[in-house]
């Protein structure tokens, strides 16, 4: 494969991941809304939820293997792991491997979930929200797209809709809330 | 899996028996995941609460497994009777 083309597979993945990873996170805040029987079941929001976020993984790892691969900027594969030391934009690689590194964390806590306990897998899974912004600033600092009007687009957006879930979570009671008012 | 080995495998004996689901009410919000899941034993009280109806008979046993699974709140139990 020529190294265009990884180039381009980098950047490719990366724009993916953007509406991938904004997607995953829109269906986890917005999970605790609504109640059982509304118009989309909570088990198929969180079933897309799941399936979202392993996809968004393989991509990731397409992503930082392309990276790594590609020969047109020096990137390593321990870069991957470890946020420091890169020649190539060190900051805002090294953001890049955090976001990785706390969505690494998400996905095996959640593989162990039952024996982590509630609170405990909550707290990690909490990071998620860390670690979309992080992408989200990686992609924005590091990409040699984000000159273009599209991609500015896509970053606005994605922080927007993001932003008007948690607001309709913060603002919306949770069920056990609603007890109240259905009598 | 044929049958027979899926009669000696190791828990078979368990899966043959009934199960018994308890919610850990403390844990429980109400999301209703578990009625969408398993609504041949769960219904929804008024306040959107599971009241389980029966036993898991082990027809059953797979589906109660997965509305174990997908609480959110992790406050499904399933029990060998």
């Amino acid at each position: 494969m020529s190294t265009a083309m990884l180039w381009f597979l980098n950047r490719g993945t990366g724009m993916v991941l953007l509406g991938v990873l904004t997607a995953t996170v829109l269906l986890g805040v917005l999970a605790a809304r609504g109640r059982a029987g509304s118009l989309l079941p909570a088990f198929v929001s969180r079933s897309l939820h799941r399936n979202l976020s392993l996809f968004g993984a393989i991509l990731l790892v397409a992503h930082i293997a392309t990276a790594v691969l590609d020969e047109f900027v020096d990137i390593r594969w321990w870069h991957a792991f470890v946020p420091y030391g890169a020649a190539y934009e060190p900051w805002w690689l090294a953001v890049g491997t955090l976001a990785s590194d706390l969505i690494l964390a998400v996905l095996v806590t959640t593989a162990v979930r039952g024996r982590l306990g509630l609170r405990c897998w909550q707290r990690v899974h909490q990071l998620a929200y860390l670690a979309w912004a992080l992408g989200l600033v990686h992609g924005l600092m590091i990409g040699s797209d984000s000159g273009e009007t599209w991609a500015l687009i896509s970053y606005s957006a994605a922080a927007g809709v993001v932003a008007v879930a948690v607001l309709l979570r913060l603002l919306s009671p949770t069920a056990a809330e609603l007890e109240g008012e259905r009598v | 899996m044929p049958a027979a080995a899926a009669a000696t495998a190791p828990g078979a004996v368990a899966d043959m028996a009934n199960h018994q689901l308890r919610v850990d009410w403390p844990a429980c919000q109400a999301r209703g995941l578990c009625f969408e899941l398993l609504p041949e034993v769960i219904e929804l009280d008024d306040w959107g609460y599971p009241v389980v109806g029966s036993e898991i008979t082990p027809e059953l046993l797979a589906a109660a497994r997965a509305a174990v699974r997908g609480c959110p709140r992790m406050a499904l139990r399933l029990r060998p009777k």
